[in-house]
């Protein structure tokens, strides 16, 4: 029996891994397949470099394959809906039953298959949910009865009103707690229902009136519809927090007797009705199954190599895989789509794309995975654009299953978010507080004006033109002069890093496009140092990598990767997903803002036990900094002005980063001697090898000192047990006899 | 005649052939005969009614009509392959409720002699949740007083014990106080509040393997294990509410405190969490190694190994041993968790419900004992996985407080079944190194579960059953029905039968929280 298989993985994927070499699942497998397989949501931390891909990979390869699987044998076709309610929902005027959409409603509100069961979990947030048809004309008439307890609030309203029933001029209420509500107005009407109460609703567009009724007794007009809504179409709606309704749109005999002069909803003639905008049926026949979102093109690439790995041996049906991404056909892209797909492994931009042009739709979707959620949510609107991929998700019976990996879990942003769209889920952190692994080292260098001096021998450091408007001096007493002086000593002391450590790789990283693109060419424009080019590659050959340069960004990373570039001067935007395993080095050359990006830096080092260090060039007074407020957000601005006065700067205080860094990651950085020595280390720079695989260094044991001296003492006990046992065993058939006595 | 022929690996043969090396001893005892596999030490034995034989023998069949595929190996040739390993006594036992696991099979019992400088100590002899464990709590509460507020109760315990893998355990934690869990085992838990004095009592070791070397344990499994303290984990852990069915050993039962039909009961079944896992990995690797120094071939790659002696084997050992304490103080942390529920239920202190720890067992675990190999005392050491001491009456390991009725053998069952308390015998002592199973047995794969049974269905019956269940991933209880599982009566009649171990009382579940 592998050890996989008593995770739940199938055979089939099995004789997949074993042909991999994978023999023992990592901890974070071990953990995170068999909460995937069971189907609950999945909040899991893990470092990269500890199988996390294969942890989610592997497990949405079965269950993307089974559901597939249950499809076929259903005899539906492979990929179509799973609900009756999404296709009946995109009826269109005809006199099909109405039901509530599974399109129009909150996130957390969720509508059974038939249609007409609802119900919200959500303990403190109201949800709600509209009819898929609306009416402009006739009178028409809805029961719906309260299943559970909770508080509900029944009634009607446009398709642009808010679901939040009586809080707009869209909508109107009637509250379990015998209130009917309009525009915020809550007042008393007929009187509270709750649980098992069958409550009417009257919608009457030629009189402009609403009314309700409970079990039967009517509470007579609530409402005189304005006549602004004059040949809007009103949908019946319903919001609830913590409670359950169904609905009778006149699908099955209504329990109490139609008022007179309203027919069943589900009667009335076309012309009276008008559709809800929903999803078209056809859309959902070669929708996929999975959903996986990655920050970067390459991590795309690698999910979509694995996910074929594993699902090698899978019986029909056959997987279908495709990378969405950029830098990719765009057209190829949306034919496979429409040809049908089965998983989607894409970066937000291009699904973005995709979803806005109608050529991926999620109508389908089961299973949706966020790889490297902080990551996916650092950059810029990815969060709304997320909640928006959540909005389009079906949320009927048959649930979506949402797994959300990170390199940590303890962020605002990724604790919201878990809030917002995942039910209940199963935190898997493996790592708790503990960021990063043992094998990196923390350092800084403190870069302080005042105390260092700049060397005028060497060649000119182009900076980023912040001060060009101000008469500064190197080493002059003002902000501006420390400042500018702060540019100068940082690149010389990161020249002064890379000869002390004798670095052949490393990743710097900067804040902004133009300080990699300065700090690159002025690597580049240093004098070769002879011995530096046996390899006949300068010995501070460096790159910048930024989302500027797309195009080249591929072509960069392999000259890295080979080595003909020896240092990656990047954005962290440009950095996500590179994984080079047993990089010596990285060098924050502005701390980033964010503390937890911090982590996602460092976290290229020290991966798979090599030691790895991580030095941090801390200005030891604020720096200031472009801040691009303008349109061109680029180096062709010059207006230096500060944001609070409507320019493009901002002063950054490193310091502050630093503390707020040291809190996230529960460690003191600590600054390097003059002679750049690691004094907590009490090691010259050299006599660390970094880059060279490690055997961990074990903590000491606390109780390592008394183990030993308690030797003697556990001996003896166990000899006292063993005599105890073998007179037992001889003179057992005795004892028995007298214990049985 | 079959025992003089041994079966060539790389030859094929037909079922019957096969087949022609397990001879039935009497209605449930079956031995498998040297030469099944090659380098059999000793014969196999295994206890299994004709129902159960027949599951074996279909095993059998699969994998000879698809050799080698999905790298399965079935229980009857794990029997035989442990019967391979240097310094193994007597038999390599199985018990009613085996299946295949990973080297050694699930329900498996093989004893070495710690004298035979060749004899080994195998991590898949113990399984790779070591110290996985069952222990029931029990109340004065009676069925009646359950039954209206039963899914109230489900729900409570639900929020107060955490199934997966919290960012922080309910157990606030420090790596210095992991070193001193792994150390202390359940002496930490008292000396913390978490316990009551008599529940040490009433552990299997007291809860605490003194054995237990913290620098043994490496920082990843460390790290693992810090946020999983008091945590249940997925599979096919649980915890359930239970009410006493059925009363075989009226004395056996009062001796632990249960005394009426109807009475309301707690069991916990859960383990080392990743901790146990780690240790186990890192010990499988680290013995690879070792195999490869000490020249010590086996037949499958599964079963790793190291001499009991070598610095592998005795680093093992003291890793297990602060796994082994690890799972003692979880169990332990869900305990005080399951005694405040009720307390915050029934309004009443956990004292005032007498919620008393009856006993805590392991079924996943290796440890030195005495026993009688040849009518001469032999120190072994025996590994159990899947399979649990049974001690009988007077065994001096004992607590006082069972010593005239014998070790109280707890049995969980599958999602919805029975689970059972045993007493153990003189009869297993002497026969099975006082061992019987463990539980019902998986009775075919997690994934091929998945295939056949749809969870709404499970849902369904348990309703049907009047069972309050709660699970954290839903799927998984396909994985975990009662029908992917043996039946756990004819499990139980086969061990009452044979004599490994006696019915004293039947329980049946009211409330089930799962992973």
């Amino acid at each position: 029996m592998s050890a996989f298989e008593k995770l739940g993985v199938c055979p089939e994927i099995i004789a997949a891994v074993e042909e991999l070499g994978w023999q023992l699942p990592t901890p974070v497998q071990n953990e995170a397949i068999p909460l995937i397989l069971g189907g609950g949501d999945v909040l899991a931390a893990a470092e990269t470099g500890t199988g996390k891909t294969g942890a989610f990979a592997l497990p949405v390869v079965q269950i993307v394959h089974e559901t597939l699987s249950d499809q076929v044998s259903l005899g539906r076709s492979a990929a179509s809906a799973p609900s009756s309610a999404a296709s009946s929902a995109a009826s269109s005027s005809s006199t099909e039953s109405v039901v509530l959409s599974t399109q129009d409603r909150d996130l957390t509100c969720a509508i059974a298959d038939n249609g007409l069961t609802v119900q919200s979990r959500a303990a403190y947030n109201w949800a709600g949910a509209r009819a898929s048809c609306g009416f402009v004309d006739g009178a028409v008439y809805f029961e719906a009865k309260v299943t559970d307890e909770g508080l509900a609030r029944v009634g009607l309203a446009t398709e642009t009103a808010t679901l939040n029933l009586g809080t707009d001029a869209g909508s109107f209420g009637f509250g379990g707690t015998g209130k009917k509500s309009y525009k915020r107005k809550f007042e008393p009407y007929g009187e509270p229902f709750g649980l098992g109460d069958v409550i009417g609703v009257m919608l009457d567009r030629t009189q402009r009136t609403v009314g309700f009724s409970k079990n039967g007794t009517l509470f007579g007009t609530a409402f005189d519809i304005p006549p602004a809504l004059d040949g809007v179409a009103i949908f019946p709606a319903v919001v609830l927090k913590n409670a359950e309704m169904v609905f009778n749109f006149g699908a099955t005999p209504f329990v109490h007797p139609l008022p007179s002069g309203y027919v069943a909803v589900d009667s009335a003639p076309p012309a009276w009705r008008v559709a809800g905008g929903s999803v078209a049926p056809a859309e959902a026949e070669h929708a996929p199954a999975c959903l996986i979102l990655e920050p970067t093109r390459e991590l795309a690439e690698q999910v979509v190599e694995q996910i074929n790995a594993f699902g090698k041996y899978l019986p029909e049906p056959q997987l279908r895989t495709l990378l969405l991404t950029g830098g990719s056909n765009a057209k190829e892209q949306a034919a496979r789509l429409r040809r049908g797909v089965d998983i989607v492994v894409a970066t937000a931009g291009r699904a973005k794309e995709m979803l806005k042009n109608g050529a991926l739709s999620l109508a389908s979707t089961r299973f949706f995975v966020m790889d490297e959620a902080d990551d996916l949510l650092s950059a810029g609107d990815t969060a709304a654009f997320i909640r928006s991929v959540y909005a389009a998700l079906p949320l009927t019976r048959l649930r979506v299953q949402i797994m959300c990996f990170s390199a940590t879990l303890h962020t605002p942003v990724i604790r919201t978010l878990a809030a917002e769209l995942m039910q209940h889920p199963t935190w898997v952190d493996l790592k708790g507080h503990d960021l990063l692994p043992a094998t990196v080292h923390h350092a800084a260098v403190r870069i302080d004006p005042r105390v260092l001096r700049v060397d005028k021998s060497r060649p000119v450091f182009k900076a980023d033109r912040v001060h060009k408007k101000d008469r500064v001096r190197v080493g002059g007493p003002t902000d501006a002069d420390a400042s500018h002086t702060i540019k100068l000593l940082k690149v010389q002391i990161l020249v002064d890093l890379i000869d002390t450590y004798a670095m052949d790789q490393a990743i710097v990283f900067c804040r902004t496009r133009l300080d990699c693109d300065t700090v690159a060419a002025y690597l580049n424009s240093l004098p070769v140092v002879a011995g530096g080019q046996a390899s006949g590659v300068s010995k501070y050959a460096a790159l910048a990598l930024h989302s500027g340069m797309n195009a080249k960004r591929a072509a960069n990373l392999e000259a890295f990767k080979a080595g003909s570039i020896r240092f990656l001067v990047c954005t962290d935007v440009a950095a996500r997903g590179i994984d080079i395993s047993g990089l010596p080095f990285v060098i924050n050359y502005t701390l980033p803002d964010e503390a937890a990006q911090y982590v996602h830096r460092v976290g290229r080092v020290g991966r798979a036990d090599t030691l790895g260090l991580a030095i941090s060039l801390v200005a030891s007074t604020k720096e200031r900094v472009w801040f691009h407020t303008c349109s061109s957000r680029s180096g062709k601005c010059s207006n230096t002005a500060l944001v609070s006065d409507g320019g493009c700067t901002i002063w950054y205080d490193e310091p502050a980063l630093l503390g707020a860094i040291e809190d996230l990651i529960a460690e003191e950085i600590q600054f390097m001697d003059a002679q750049y020595r690691l004094p907590h280390l009490d090691a010259a720079p050299g006599s660390i090898k970094y880059g060279e695989k490690v055997d961990v260094v074990e903590a000491p044991s606390s109780s390592a000192k008394y183990i030993d001296a308690l030797k003697p003492t556990v001996k003896t006990l166990a000899q006292l047990e063993h005599n105890a046992q073998v007179s037992f065993l001889t003179m057992g058939a005795e004892f028995e006899g007298v214990a049985l006595a | 005649m079959a025992d003089t022929r041994v079966m060539d690996e790389t030859a094929e043969y037909s079922l019957e052939e096969q087949e022609g090396y397990i001879k039935k001893l009497d209605a449930n005892t079956y031995e498998i005969a040297k030469g099944f596999v090659p380098g059999m030490r000793v014969p196999g034995r295994f206890y299994v009614n004709d129902e159960l034989r027949e599951l074996m023998g279909d095993e059998l069949r699969q994998y000879t009509s698809a050799k080698g595929v999905g790298g399965f190996v079935p229980a009857l040739k794990q029997i035989a392959n442990v019967a391979q390993l240097p310094g193994i006594v007597r038999y390599s036992f199985a018990m009613p409720d085996v299946h295949s696991g990973y080297g050694f099979p699930i329900g498996g019992v093989a004893a070495f002699d710690m004298d035979d400088p060749e004899a080994v100590v195998s991590p898949g002899g113990v399984g790779f949740d070591i110290n996985c464990g069952v222990r029931v709590i029990r109340t004065n509460l009676r069925e009646e007083d359950v039954r209206p507020i039963q899914e109230e109760l489900a729900q409570a315990l639900f929020n107060h014990i955490p199934v997966g893998v919290g960012s922080k355990g309910v157990i606030p934690m420090t790596m210095a106080d992991l070193e001193e869990v792994l150390e202390m085992g359940l002496d930490w838990s008292l000396r913390e509040g978490y316990a009551w004095p008599e529940d040490k009592e009433h552990c299997e070791e007291y809860g605490r393997l003194l054995a237990a070397d913290p620098s043994k344990v490496s920082r990843r499994a460390k790290k693992r294990g810090l946020p999983q303290l008091g945590t249940l984990g997925a599979g096919n852990h649980y915890l359930e509410v239970q009410k006493v069915e059925e009363i075989y050993d009226v004395d056996g039962a009062a001796k632990m405190g249960i005394d009426a039909v109807g009475q309301i009961v707690v069991m916990v079944h859960s383990g080392s969490r990743g901790l146990g896992h780690q240790v186990a990995t890192d010990a499988l690797i680290e013995m690879e190694q070792a195999m490869r120094d000490d020249g010590i071939d086996v037949n499958d790659k599964q079963l790793s190994c190291a001499r009991i002696g070598s610095q592998a084997g005795q680093d093992y050992l003291a890793a297990m041993a602060c796994a082994s304490n690890y799972a003692f103080v979880n169990r332990q942390s869900m305990t005080f968790l399951v005694r405040q529920a009720f307390a915050s239920v029934f309004g009443k202190s956990p004292q005032e419900l007498d919620m008393s720890l009856i006993y805590d067992v392991s079924h996943n675990i290796a440890k030195v004992e005495e026993h009688l190999v040849d009518g001469t005392p032999k120190t072994l050491l025996v590994h159990r996985k899947g399979s649990t001491r049974a001690f009988p009456p007077g065994h001096p390991m004992l607590p006082v407080d069972y010593t005239y009725i014998g070790q109280p053998i707890l049995i969980g069952g599958s999602m919805g079944s029975a689970s059972y308390i045993l007493l153990g015998t003189q009869k297993g002592m002497d026969e099975t190194f006082g061992s019987t199973c463990h539980g019902a047995g998986r009775r075919c794969s997690r994934s091929k579960a998945r295939r056949e049974v749809k969870y709404e269905s499970v849902l369904d019956e348990l309703a049907a059953k009047n069972v309050s269940i709660r699970v954290a991933s839903p799927k998984l209880i396909a994985e975990e029905c009662t029908s992917s599982y043996k039946d756990i009566d004819a499990v139980i009649e086969t061990c009452h039968q044979k004599g490994i171990g006696r019915k004293a009382v039947k329980l049946t579940p009211i409330c089930c929280i799962k992973g």
